[in-house]
């Protein structure tokens, strides 16, 4: 048990000297744009991190405007996702993939990159600050916040594994936010759930027939 | 033995295996093919590290589930952590595969001095043993490799022949696929030649 223990830490202390090395050299490839960043970003980034705060607290509380809130929902776990992509390579330690593959065991793998997809959502670790926040009384008034935060989760997970059914996700999802419906939060979010399920079922499209 | 059953595998446009079918029957193979025919392709997928649109590979006449516990692989094509030296990626091989520091074959292919070179800084041939080493390391039953003589020196090539001589002798339905542009020293050691 010890021995087994062992070996996943050295394992897990791999992977997170990849993701740290991979994350590097990605942000040493924008060091050319850093002075544009600082200049541009560097004010305003307190401004963002408020922003982030802000649309997850339109997110929680849009009763007023379950329509509104959700689209603002799906633009979120949108550019969230969109971050998340960025970030794959070094989540999954993609360039030595066939590596991890030949030597170790799947669910090692898998376990590995959900602790570093945890690691880089620093949107999902944002909802969970103000969801520890939240007393029992709040949380009964916004139930559809724990599925956003599991909509958050889906996301990373099928950015890493499942990149065309997130697609399928958010075209559905775009479709039923813009239908003239009119439906409470929770209604919106357990259709996004629902579509979020039901797209990991729909086959690949083959673009090129060519044989 | 190792079977390919009707395989299909494309890279984006290019259809690089058709209903192909492949039965190895020798102990030992050299496969044979003109470059980007798919000779590493082919071994990439019986390593179950690459996927196929469809078909399956069979082993002693049965699909292996974790294909990875059976099949030992040395391939440009896996890319070892580029970030460590030499010494901790064995290292690392050495513990998610519970085994010893393999000296002898440190010492075998006279890797000891470049140990502590991080792996990017190795020269090919130097990268080459480090992969060779890995799959060596693990002893399993169906041993795979690309282009092993590719860039390795003559005293190591002897060491690598020394090492396929005896690989199969505790195996008894083990086997082993090679690829090689150079097959005649391969011949000389039991191999027999294949086309794709």
């Amino acid at each position: 048990m010890i021995d087994y223990f062992a070996r996943y830490i050295s394992f897990l202390s791999f992977r997170y000297l990849a993701y740290t090395t991979t994350l590097k050299s990605m942000l040493s490839q924008l060091k050319s744009f850093s002075l544009l960043f600082a200049l541009v970003l560097g004010p305003a980034f307190l401004g963002l991190v408020l922003l982030l705060f802000l649309g997850l607290g339109k997110i929680v509380d849009s009763h007023a405007a379950p329509a509104y809130g959700a689209k603002l929902a799906v633009v979120y776990l949108l550019l969230e996702s969109v971050m998340l992509w960025a970030m794959t390579p070094a989540i999954k330690n993609a360039q030595n993939r066939a590596f991890q593959r030949s030597l170790f065991k799947s669910s090692w793998r898998v376990c590995v990159d959900c602790k570093l997809l945890f690691l880089s959502n620093a949107w999902l670790i944002a909802s969970l600050l103000i969801a520890m926040d939240l007393s029992l009384k709040q949380w009964l008034q916004v139930p559809h916040f724990l599925l956003f935060m599991l909509l958050q989760w889906f996301c990373g997970v099928f950015v890493l594994y499942r990149p065309l059914a997130l697609f399928y996700s958010f075209l559905i999802s775009f479709v039923l936010v813009l239908l003239p419906v009119s439906l409470t939060l929770l209604q919106y979010f357990l259709g996004f759930v629902a579509i979020f399920c039901c797209s990991t079922l729909i086959p690949p499209v083959r673009i090129s027939h060519k044989s | 033995m190792i079977e390919i059953k009707d395989l299909n595998k494309r890279f984006a446009s290019a259809q690089v295996f058709k209903n192909y079918n492949k039965q190895f029957n020798g102990k030992k193979t050299c496969l044979q093919a003109a470059n980007g025919k798919g000779k590493t392709t082919l071994l990439m997928i019986i390593a179950g590290l690459e996927s196929s649109q469809s078909g399956y590979v069979l082993f002693n006449s049965e699909t292996i589930e974790s294909v990875q516990n059976y099949v030992s692989i040395a391939s440009d094509r896996i890319a070892l952590p580029d970030f460590l030296t030499a010494r901790q990626i064995i290292e690392l091989s050495c513990k998610a595969l519970k085994k010893e520091m393999p000296e002898q074959l440190i010492t075998g292919f006279r890797f000891d001095e470049h140990l502590n070179t991080r792996f990017r800084a190795l020269s090919s041939g130097n990268q080459k043993k480090c992969q060779l080493i890995i799959a060596f390391l693990k002893q399993a039953p169906f041993l795979l490799l690309d282009e092993p003589s590719a860039a390795l020196d003559q005293e190591s090539i002897r060491f690598l022949l020394t090492l396929l001589d005896d690989y199969l002798n505790d195996k008894p339905n083990g086997q082993i696929i090679i690829t090689s542009h150079e097959p005649e020293v391969f011949l000389q050691h039991g191999f027999e030649c294949s086309s794709l």
